[in-house]
Formats: C-alpha cells, structure tokens, sequence
C-alpha cells in the first residue's frame, strides 16, 4: 500500500512537472517582419520564414461574431496567411468582454488584433495601446474597396486605429413581431406609443410576453432603447445628446425615460427582465413565447431562418410630429472594429490581420445575411429577402439618420453608469428624475 | 537513544536561525505576492487613476467619495447579510448535519462523506448557473414547486426583485459550502474522546443533550476556524454575484468587493477601486480581531 501511494505521488509530480513545463512559454519566434513601406502593402511580411503566432480576443457570446470567426475567418486564414498561427481568445460579450479587454489594457499586455466598439476602443487608444493602422491601410486594397471612405481616413491627429467593414452603418434597432401572433389576437401593428401600451396589454392578457428585450446589465435600453424612445419624441434631441449640445435634464429624455418605465409597469416585458441575457431574449421570441421583439437588425437572417412569420415595424412614435419611417437611428461608429496591439512584435501582419478580419465580416454579412456592408466584396447580393429590402428601403429612405450615442460617444464611465441605471429603471421602481440625478453629473465628464 | 535525538531536534528548532530559515520562503513569497501589493494600492487610492495613467494626486478624495456613495452602503449591507446567514444559518445547518452523520451507520457515512464536498468541488459557474435555472421565474424549480402548492403570490422574480436578490444569492453560495463544512465538523467530532458519551448515556443524557453539553462546547476550535475561514469566505463573495446577477438589477445585489471590481474595471476608475479595497482590508483586519478577542479565547484540552 505505501509503494502503491509513492508510486501515485511521483506519479502526479512528474505529471505537474510536465505541465509546468507545458505551460511556460515558448520562446518567441524572432521578429520577422519589417517596417511598413509607406508606399506599398505588397511586402513578403504576410509570408514569413517561421510560424508567427499572435493572439486574437473577439466576442463569443453572439451568433453573428461567433460564426464569423469559425465560419470565416479561421476557414480563411490559412488560405490568406499560410504561415500564420492565430489563438483564439474568446471574450464573452457584453460587459464579461469589455472587462477582459480592460484588464488586458491595464496590463499593457494586449492581445496583437482584437474587435472592439467605440466606447472601449477610446479607453484602449488614450492608454496608447492601439496601433496606428494608416501607414499599413492607406494604400492598400482594403482601402481601395471601402465605398465611405471616411472609414479608412485618419482622425484629427493624423491616425486610424480601427478597420472595419462598414457593416454597422446599416445596423438599426426594429420592433420585431410574429405576424401569425399578431393575427391570432387581431392585433394591429403599433404606429404610435400609445397604441403600443394598448398592444402589449392585449397580448400581456393573453398570457403572451409583449416584448422580448435583453435586461442584463440594462443592455436593450443601454445600446438603443433609451435613445429610440427620444428620437421617438424629438430626434432632434438625440443628435443634440451626440454631438453634447444638450444633456440628459431635457424634458424629452425625462418623457422618454417614463415611456419605458411604463411599459415596465403594464408588463411588457418577461417577469425577471432584468437578468434576461442575450441568447435567452433572443430564444423567448423565436421560440413564440414573446410576440415581439426589439433587436438590432443584425439578427435579421438568423430571425428569417426560424421565424416564417417574421415581420417588423419601425420603432412607434410618440408625438405628431415624428414620422417613424423618416427617422431611424444607426450603429456604426468611427471606432467599432478591429483594432491592433501597438506593441505587437508583429505590426504588418497584425494590421493585415486586422484588415483580413475586417473582409471577412463584410463576406459574412454580404453572403450569409445578404446584407450590404461599405467594403466592397465583389459580390452581388442576390436573392435579398422581401423583409431585408423592406429593411433597406426604409433605412434609405429615412431622412433623418442619427447615430447611436452608445456607440459613437460614451466613454467606459459613462457606458458603466448609464448600464446601472437603466438596469434600475428595468425593475419599474426607479424614476426617471433618480435616473436623470446620477446620469447628468457623469455625462458632464464624458467628453473630458 | 531517541532521547538524546529529541534533545537534538529540540535544540535545532529552537535555533533562531533554523526558524528563519525554514520560515523564509514561506515569509518571502507572502511578502512579495501579498504584503507588497498592498503599498501600490494606498498609493492608487490617492490618485484619480485610471489604471494605466495616474492624473494627479487628489488627497481623501477617493475615500470621501466612497464613504458618501449609497452603493458602497448598499454594498457593505449585502456582504455583511451573506456574513449574518453564513454564521447563523448555514453554520449551524452544517453542524446539525454533522451530529446526524456521526450517528449514521457506516455504508450511509461513507456515501454522505463523499457526495458532501462535490458541491465544493464543482465550478462556481455550474453552481451559479444550475440556481439561475432553480429560480427561473417563469419555469425555474422554485416557482414550478410553488406555483403547484398553490402559493403563486410567492413566485417571484428570485434575482430581479430587490427584497429577495441577495438571500437568493446567499443561498446559492451558501449551499455550496454547507457539506465541506459538515465534514469539517464531523472530523471535529471524531477527536473527541468516546468516554465522555459513554459517561453521558450512564447519566441518561440523550442525543440532543450529549450535543449540546460535550460534542458543541468541545468543537469551539473547528467552530472558530470555520467562523474565521466562513465570515472572511462571505466577506470575499464575488462570483456568485458576478454571473447570477451581475450585481442587479441595477447595483442592487453588488457586495463590497462586485462594487470595488465595477468602479475599477467597469467604471476605469481605479483610485475610487483602490480606497475600496483599503476599506475592506480594514473591515476584514477588524472581523478577524474580533473573531479572536471574543471567540473561543480558553483553550479546552482532552
């Protein structure tokens, strides 16, 4: 029996030697690449001698980022990149990623490209963490094929941290229902807010969710909902708060603010709200249990593909003078995208990556979801859905194209306390004077 | 022969360079990974700090702002609740728990002895999740169970609703934890001697009595080193928090250390994170002197 348990001892000692050793890192491969020539993308970086390895962190809690990094771009890497080794870091989504990112910002220890939205970017590149990507995008085809090309020209201070695909400026938030619901209960579909009320009490009646939202960490009213129920009243206040020409004690973000704790209070949304995550809302809505649902339309072909009887309205408004289908409010920002580490060992390669990451979401959005993306593909979109060119026919036809204040101009303090408070205004408890009181004070500070 | 060896041993333990040099390592790596990082946070918590640039040194600013924040409050209320129901509720569960396993045959015993750590032993993230699912609203166990007692007015919504979001939580943790600590107990209980029952049953005391006047008062060493090891487990509670609720709806179930992670990492405000910190150090540094001025301070020996 002892023999027996000194064998087992040195046996788990030699097996955690083992990992130690396993688990130190290799020595890293020496740095092959060059300085970028300014003047030309067509270096040998892309095909060094040795393996080069870099890390990539991307979201994983959402089917689209999901299926573009497993679909697309670990199926093309090795086509594009032969001698690339890519580790996939996934993030979460949501504030789980933003974390992450943060921590490795803290640390300076970056991961070499990584996608990010706005909010979280600014912090990345006022800590000089991102690298200039202009010297390395300027010239080449990915520039070349960006029909905006505001989107690969460089800020105020003569650099671009972030490639994207141009994507997200067609991305809008849309009161989603199930058209076959909506019949069983002769329901007719909301233009107003106050017919919106009158709906989801119908449907509430009827044991049916209203309306499918994500709660957890208040991330519906956080990326759209507040701002919707504004534009709902006034857009002009909406561009007003982005372009910080008014705050958040304006009366209409106080209307707007009530609108949605109303809808709170007559239940129009699920019991628990608040700890409802994004595949869960997402899943109430295609599952039937929800009769609408308010998402972003990048979840239009994933919603087309379960939900035959999909069908949207534009977001209700709730004053005479707003015309829901002229107004329309849209993601993309300057900085939501691929991002690289500015101190990569391998600075082309990871700004090639970065780039190649950026084609890649355009392929996925132009092949998969049929949908356009400012990167120019090459590829004619064909067979677009009757409800992806309603979509589009609407957002073209918008005048008045506001974009999101989440994404374009909160800092990370701001998207952390405006996150708090909305989850509070989710539980119907909390006042919009309470919401407004914690709000302004860090609002003030925003663009410091 | 073996004396004069003891002698021996005596005498090089009791070198005072032998003691440093056997406790050096130990003393440095606590220093270093421990005792150091400590300096860098006073200093942070004096600073407006971002976590990657100090922007000047702002004095009591931080804690001025901490100590006037209701979250902060709010936050100490929650901790110290999951504190209250740790040692007045879950300890005592666990101890009634081991009384019965003592009592139990064998077989029985040996089966409860195992499956009472796995609990513990599992990830926090399938713990967290399998109560998540427990406490559902619309088709979680909970709700299911009362819906069909007919007790609808008590199916709420567990981690959304602020009167029931923190014991909700506690209870989750602390179940966790409740068969590890039975076991404690229960090897508590086994290093009392026998003879003390045996006196005990000739003097007609019963099962309820025995425990409460020889196997409780002879188990205040494991009692305080679980009350220690419980308080100091509640007071560091996070990723219970982290994934049920994230600490909402709102800020409403965030406990001290949640609340110092989201001004830090969440809110890039690491000055406010860091005099968080050095408050709870304190509040812990206090716990632990009170838990030792007031608990088990006569040594019993059998």
């Amino acid at each position: 029996m002892k023999h027996l348990f000194k064998l087992i001892v040195l046996a788990v000692t030699i097996a955690m030697l083992i990992s130690l050793f396993a688990c130190t890192a290799a020595p890293s491969a020496p740095d092959t690449s060059k300085p970028a020539d300014s003047g030309s993308t067509d270096t040998d970086a892309d095909k060094p001698a040795e393996k080069v390895k870099i890390k990539f962190l991307s979201l994983s809690a959402d089917e689209n980022r999901n299926r573009i990094r497993e679909e697309y771009i670990k199926v093309n890497v090795v086509k594009e990149f032969p001698n690339l080794e890519v580790e996939y870091d996934l993030g979460g989504g949501g504030q789980d990623y933003a974390n992450k990112l943060k921590a490795y910002n803290a640390s300076g220890d970056m991961p070499d490209v990584w996608f990010s939205e706005q909010n979280l970017s600014t912090v990345v590149i006022a800590a000089g963490n991102a690298l200039d990507l202009y010297p390395y995008v300027k010239d080449s085809e990915f520039a070349k094929k960006i029909k905006m090309k505001e989107l690969v020209q460089p800020d105020k201070d003569g650099k671009l941290y972030c490639v994207q695909p141009g994507a997200d400026q067609y991305f809008t938030p849309r009161l989603w229902y199930h058209k076959d619901i909506f019949a069983q209960y002769n329901i007719e579909p909301p233009k107003t807010f106050d017919e919106l009320v009158s709906v989801c009490e119908t449907l509430k009646s009827n044991g049916i969710v209203p309306m499918s939202i994500v709660g957890k960490d208040g991330w519906t009213p956080n990326l759209h909902m507040v701002q919707t129920m504004i534009m709902a009243e006034d857009p002009q206040v909406a561009i007003d708060l982005v372009n910080n020409k008014t705050d958040f004690s304006n009366p209409v973000v106080k209307n707007a603010l009530g609108r949605i704790q109303k809808l709170v209070q007559i239940g129009a949304f699920a019991d628990g709200v608040t700890n409802i995550d994004y595949g869960p809302a997402i899943e109430m809505f295609t599952s039937n249990r929800a009769a609408m649902l308010a998402m972003f339309t990048w979840e239009l072909g994933n919603l087309e593909s379960v939900c035959p009887d999909l069908d949207f309205i534009p977001w209700p408004s709730a004053s005479d003078k707003v015309d829901p289908n002229n107004v329309i409010q849209y993601w993309g920002a300057p900085l939501s995208g691929y991002l690289a580490a500015a101190n990569t060992k391998y600075p082309e390669i990871a700004a090639k990556f970065a780039m190649f990451c950026a084609v890649q979401d355009a392929l996925y959005y132009n092949i998969e979801q049929k949908a356009p993306t400012m990167y120019d593909t090459g590829i004619v979109i064909e067979g677009v859905s009757p409800l992806m060119q309603k979509n589009l026919d609407q957002f073209e036809a918008a005048a008045i194209k506001v974009p999101s204040m989440w994404a374009a101009t909160f800092n990370a303090k701001m998207s952390a306390e405006f996150a708090t408070e909305n989850s509070k205004l989710l539980t119907g408890q909390y006042s919009p004077d309470d919401w407004i009181s914690v709000i302004n004070p860090v609002w003030a500070e925003n663009f410091d | 022969m073996l004396a004069n060896k003891v002698i021996q041993m005596n005498k090089l333990f009791g070198n005072k360079l032998a003691i440093f040099i056997f406790s050096f390592p130990a003393l440095f790596l606590f220093t270093v990974f421990v005792i150091y990082p400590i300096f860098p946070e006073v200093l942070i918590s004096f600073q407006k700090n971002d976590g990657f640039r100090n922007m000047g040194y702002v004095g009591l600013k931080n804690y001025i702002d901490v100590l006037n924040d209701k979250t902060f409050w709010r936050a100490n209320l929650n901790t110290f609740t999951i504190v209250f129901l740790s040692t007045f509720v879950a300890l005592p569960i666990s101890l009634i728990f081991a009384l019965v396993m003592d009592r139990l045959s064998e077989p029985m015993r040996r089966f409860f002895k195992g499956t009472s750590v796995l609990p513990a032993v599992l990830s926090v993230t399938v713990i967290a999740q399998m109560w998540i699912a427990i406490y559902e609203p619309m088709w979680g166990l909970l709700n299911s169970i009362l819906r069909a007692l007919r007790l609808d007015s008590l199916a709420v919504a567990w981690l959304s609703d602020s009167r029931t979001v923190v014991p909700a939580i506690a209870a989750a943790f602390l179940w966790q934890y409740l068969g590890l600590n039975a076991l404690l107990f229960y090897t508590g209980i086994k290093a009392i001697p026998k003879t003390y029952y045996e006196a005990a049953l000739i003097d007609g005391a019963g099962f309820i009595k025995s425990s409460i006047k020889i196997t409780i008062p002879l188990l205040q060493d494991v009692t305080k080193y679980l009350l220690v090891l419980s308080i100091l487990g509640c007071m560091a509670q996070f990723a219970h928090v982290r994934i049920m609720t994230a600490g909402g709806p709102g800020d409403i179930s965030r406990t001290v250390i949640y609340h110092l992670y989201y001004r830090a990492f969440s809110a890039s405000d690491f000055g406010q994170g860091c005099a968080i910190a050095i408050l709870f150090v304190i509040e812990c540094l206090v716990l632990t002197f009170l838990i030792n001025r007031f608990v088990a301070r006569e040594k019993i020996e059998f």
